[in-house]
């Protein structure tokens, strides 16, 4: 069995993607629909397509996660190996609480499309929003496929994974996003925090997961799932 | 001993089951290295081994597993690997009393490789080479690469262990998950065309899933290759009980799976994770003394990417590679490489793979550009966005290593030739990589006739193999020349597939585009030529996807050449091509050309018409002209906005309340409206200022950086005539009130999508409230609830762009009714 890869966060650059337009449609509230052919209406059809393709000329997806071992809890607190203040709150302990490892997520799609969002703002409001929710739509993917790699790698190791909770959901403080960057080494993909511990590209997922001893699983908990 | 090799064509041989797990209960704690105990408890090491040599393992796995520099660096142990290693193999050999074949270990880095992972690809050669050079000085029989989950550090553990134990067999063993792939996307075919590449002499899968989930695998991969294949299940997915890890399929349950490992051509049978000796003993029983099954060797090129497998051959679908990754006769595609970028390679990519080609041809050769460089930044970025396999295209080696060392699957190189220097520079890198190569059929000169082709591909075909390559590693050119100028050399041409086919039952590529060089109508005139090689025999050709010619062309070839059996391929594809449409119906696609043109089934449309289907329609690039039409019609300017374009815009907010239009609607909308304005502005501006119906203050709050929705109300409203004053985002309140007051707003509009931001606007309401402001304060944002919203006595709450402009007036009024 390949071992638990603990104590340095685990990198990934590069991440391959495909921008599904049933999620975009989606991201933009477009009911019932799973393409752009399916909308009948041209200009419409165009304007998300070109949106679409400028995400693929624009996105640079990149993650980390990092897997803590846990060592004790308390009542509105998570301990782990590597830091006794991270996991703070009483949905925290509720998550993790038959968890013996939590692995920290973060993903980005990388600054070009806020960028470019930002500089359309002005002159092109349409093609900026429907940019934005590309963007919006390929951040979660990012994080969704860190996911998915993570999970994996807790299967492998005996675990069930829990739901993923997004950093500021809850009880758990978004200052804690400090910690969390500071763990996972998150300058190395690119994300710094504002004062407001805010992740810089906005366009940017964190999270975090456990690794929950079979047979306690928990209720999943969907509302949480959208990172921060 | 009789080589391994040998052994393997008569006999199918048993590996032993895990190490781990024994090792476990004799007291190795967990998260400790097992590799560690090859000097710590050397004893304990041997008798597990002598246990499995007992039930009857043939092959014995040495404990070094984790005993690579890297992995030994989590243990402070890597100045021990030379020991460790040299220990393990002779620990095995020891317990083996001469009867088993040893295989040095070698599992994964623990990291990821670039692309995707952090550690350089020569980084991860260098960390296998070393591991597997100690093992083969220390006597192991062959080299065992196992439990990988990404191809690419396979890839990365091949070169090294080529390097590192030349001549010693490899036995290549990946993971596969439940679902039939492994981690990073590759599937079982696209794994054993990677994996022939490289000349692995046994392949397969190990660890991760129970038997079950690894009988299919097992059954693609044995219809993939004919490589000696190799299996060793888990016992079962692990599950943790009491602080323990316990696999829970039983020794007897996992060797009723062993007929059907025989019958999808297993060669090797184990155990991994969870296993033990008496599983061992019980597959030695049951399978000792059956013979293995013979597979035929496939005479296809098979390239790949990481997970797409592309063949060529005889029998298969003929091969369009795209040639439009090339800067040549190209500016502005040319400048973006010169300055580093890939979005016009990325949006390249995406063209040619949605036009239909099924590879690839990568080149990025541009004077004074670092092509090595660039190269590589090219595979990457079409490999994040594109999974069809690459041709890699240049007339530098280097620039051909750099995107064969990122590229993660099995390229094919465009190209070597006839002459010695490009050989020796070309064929070892093509070793090294395990790639294919396209042989172009020239020397030093270009031959005319097809005897002397066939001279320059005998040449090349003898030190491809002098270089351990196999004639399915290669994929002639015969070399398309231009028929205007020599037409004798074009008839040579479809000779020279003609016998490379017929004589020789090699693969065929041509450059397709020079052929029609200098004349007329020169898609006919290659599209007709490529007919008449595909008759002769072609298998592929680089050509421009683009043409919707050329694909007819092909798919009526292949009904011709044994490439679509039944017609079904053409049969689906001409269905693209001539839309079926019952005789008197009218074509779906006509309704939007009648759009275009202007029209609607009670006739044409009136400008102040088409001006409303605009907006409607979200048709940003029409309103312009059709606002300069109803001004040269007469229509004043004034009018244009309130009588044509606010109804508009207002009849597309209706239909968005009707749940018929959605916000993208409105939005697109509002900024073809914004478009349609700018052209009414200079007019209106000549006529004196207007009044605006009011003044907003609109803000993202303090400590938000989040304002595309707050632009996109700042929009509508504007087109509804209102003055907005847009503060932008993480505005302090002092900022939003202060100017409010001094531009005498009656709105301040606050908007915030962070459940940690939406207090500040309950700070802003209360502050208004103590200072008694005369604003008031709509709120919104994809947080913000009614609820909330009238929690901290905000005047009014908007759900979402569609209700920003009702909210408004709504608001307004209001303020209007109420006395001073």
């Amino acid at each position: 069995m390949p071992a638990i890869r603990l104590g340095h966060p685990i990198f990934f650059y590069n991440i391959p993607f495909q921008i599904e337009e049933r999620q975009i449609l989606r991201e933009m509230r477009i009911p019932k629909k799973a393409s752009l052919a399916e909308l009948g209406e041209p200009a419409m059809e165009k304007a998300i397509s070109t949106a679409i393709e400028e995400g693929y000329r624009m996105i640079e997806g990149k993650g980390v996660y990092r897997t803590l071992e846990i060592t004790g809890m308390e009542e509105r607190k998570v301990l782990a190996k590597e830091t006794s203040t991270l996991f703070q709150g009483e949905k925290m302990v509720k998550l993790l609480k038959h968890c013996d490892y939590a692995s920290l997520i973060v993903a980005t799609i990388g600054p070009k499309i806020e960028n470019e969002v930002d500089r359309l703002t002005g002159p092109e409001p349409a093609h900026a929003y429907f940019l934005e929710r590309v963007g919006a739509w390929m951040a979660d993917y990012m994080g969704i496929w860190l996911d998915r790699m993570l999970e994996r790698e807790i299967v492998r190791a005996g675990y069930q994974r829990t739901y993923r909770f997004g950093v500021g959901y809850g009880d758990w403080p978004l200052s804690s996003q400090t910690e969390v960057m500071a763990l996972t080494e998150a300058h190395q993909i690119g994300i710094s925090l504002n004062e407001a511990y805010i992740m810089i590209p906005r366009l940017s997922v964190s999270a975090v997961i456990g690794w929950q001893r079979p047979g306690t699983e928990q209720k999943s908990n969907p509302e949480a799932e959208t990172d921060t | 001993m009789i080589p391994i090799l040998e052994r393997l064509k008569k006999d199918i041989l048993l590996l032993d089951g895990s190490m781990g797990a024994l090792l476990q209960g004799r007291g190795l704690p967990p998260g400790y290295a097992p590799d560690l105990w090859n000097l710590e408890r050397p004893d304990e090491i041997a008798r597990v081994h002598a246990e499995y040599a007992d039930a009857g393992s043939n092959i014995l796995l040495t404990n070094t597993f984790g005993a690579s520099r890297l992995r030994l660096a989590e243990y402070n142990a890597e100045s021990r690997i030379r020991e460790i290693n040299h220990a393990g193999v002779e620990l095995a050999r020891r317990a083996s009393k001469g009867k088993a074949y040893i295989a040095g270990d070698i599992g994964p880095s623990g990291t990821t490789i670039a692309p995707v992972g952090e550690l350089s690809f020569e980084e991860a050669v260098g960390i296998f080479r070393e591991q597997a050079a100690i093992l083969k000085e220390a006597g192991a029989d062959l080299i065992a690469i196992e439990t990988m989950f990404d191809i690419q550090e396979m890839r990365a553990a091949l070169v090294g262990v080529r390097e590192g134990a030349p001549g010693l067999p490899i036995m290549a063993l990946m993971t596969f998950n439940a679902d039939g792939i492994t981690d990073s996307g590759s599937d079982p075919e696209t794994v054993a065309a990677v994996l022939e590449g490289f000349g692995v002499e046994i392949m397969g899968l190990n660890c991760s899933v129970g038997p079950e989930a690894m009988v299919p695998v097992l059954e693609r991969l044995g219809k993939a290759t004919h490589t000696f294949l190799a299996i060793e299940p888990n016992a079962g997915l692990p599950v943790h009980r009491d602080g323990r890890t316990v696999y829970p399929t039983g020794a007897e349950e996992m060797v009723s799976y062993a007929p059907a490992f025989v019958a999808a051509g297993a060669n090797i049978i184990g155990g991994c994770c969870g296993t033990t000796p008496d599983y061992i003993r019980l597959l030695s029983k049951k399978v000792r003394g059956l013979p293995p099954v013979h597979r035929s060797r496939i005479s296809l090129t098979r390239i790949t990417s990481r997970n797409t497998v592309l063949p060529f051959g005889d029998g298969v679908p003929f091969v369009l590679i795209g040639e439009k990754i090339n800067p040549t006769g190209k500016k502005v595609f040319s400048e973006s490489i010169a300055e580093g970028r890939t979005d016009l390679i990325v949006a390249e990519a995406r063209k040619e793979a949605a036009a239909g080609a099924h590879a690839l041809d990568v080149n990025v050769g541009v004077p004074l550009v670092d092509e090595a460089r660039m190269m590589e930044k090219a595979v990457t970025a079409i490999g994040n966005v594109v999974s069809l396999p690459l041709v890699i295209d240049s007339s530098f080696a280097s620039a051909l290593e750099a995107g064969l060392r990122i590229y993660p699957g099995r390229a094919l190189v465009n190209s070597v030739n006839a002459e010695e220097e490009r050989i020796e520079e070309v064929l070892p890198l093509i070793r090294r990589y395990g790639a294919a190569v396209i042989g172009l059929l020239s020397g030093e000169d270009i031959p005319e006739k097809a005897v002397d082709r066939i001279k320059n591909a005998e040449k090349i075909l003898r030190a491809a193999e002098k270089y351990g390559l196999r004639p399915e590693d290669i994929v002639f050119d015969t070399l398309a020349l231009t028929v205007s100028a020599v037409q004798e050399a074009s008839r040579q041409t479809l000779e020279t597939i003609r016998i490379l086919k017929s004589e020789w039952g090699a693969r065929t590529v041509l450059g397709l585009s020079n052929v029609s060089f200098g004349l007329p109508v020169r898609k006919s005139v290659h599209d007709t030529f490529l007919a008449m090689a595909i008759g002769a025999g072609l298998d592929g050709a680089i050509c421009d996807p683009y043409d919707p010619l050329l694909h007819q062309t092909v798919a009526a070839a292949s009904l011709f050449s044994g490439r679509d059996p039944e017609c079904r391929v053409f049969i689906k594809k001409a269905e693209g091509w001539t839309p079926l449409v019952p005789s008197g119906n009218t074509p779906a696609s006509q309704s939007g050309s009648q759009q275009a043109a202007g029209t609607s089934p009670e006739g044409p449309l009136s400008t102040a018409q088409k001006i409303e289907r605009a907006i409607i329609e979200g048709e940003r690039e029409a309103i312009t002209p059709l606002v300069n039409q109803a001004l040269s019609e007469g229509t004043p300017p004034f009018s244009v906005f309130v009588d044509i374009m606010t109804p508009a815009i207002r009849k597309l907010g209706d239909l968005f309340g009707q749940r018929l239009k959605f916000i993208p609607h409105l939005i697109a909308g509002a900024d073809t409206m914004k478009k349609g304005v700018e052209v009414l502005q200079p007019h209106l501006e000549a006529k004196g200022p207007t009044e605006p119906k009011g003044t907003i203050v609109f803000a993202t709050v303090k400590g938000d950086i989040h304002d595309i929705g707050k632009n996109i109300c700042i929009l509508m409203l504007r087109n509804f005539g209102y003055r907005v004053l847009d503060l932008g985002r993480n505005v302090p309140l002092d900022v939003i009130l202060d100017t409010a007051e001094k531009e005498k707003a009656q709105i301040v509009a606050l908007s915030a999508l962070m459940t940690t931001t939406m207090i500040q606007m309950k700070i802003a309401i209360d502050t208004i409230q103590e200072r008694k402001l005369p604003f008031k304060v709509i709120v919104g944002g994809a947080v913000v609830t009614p609820k909330f919203a009238k929690e901290i006595k905000a005047d009014g709450y908007g759900k979402d762009v569609g209700e920003v402009v009702p909210l408004t007036e709504r608001v307004l009024e209001e303020l209007a009714r109420k006395p001073e």
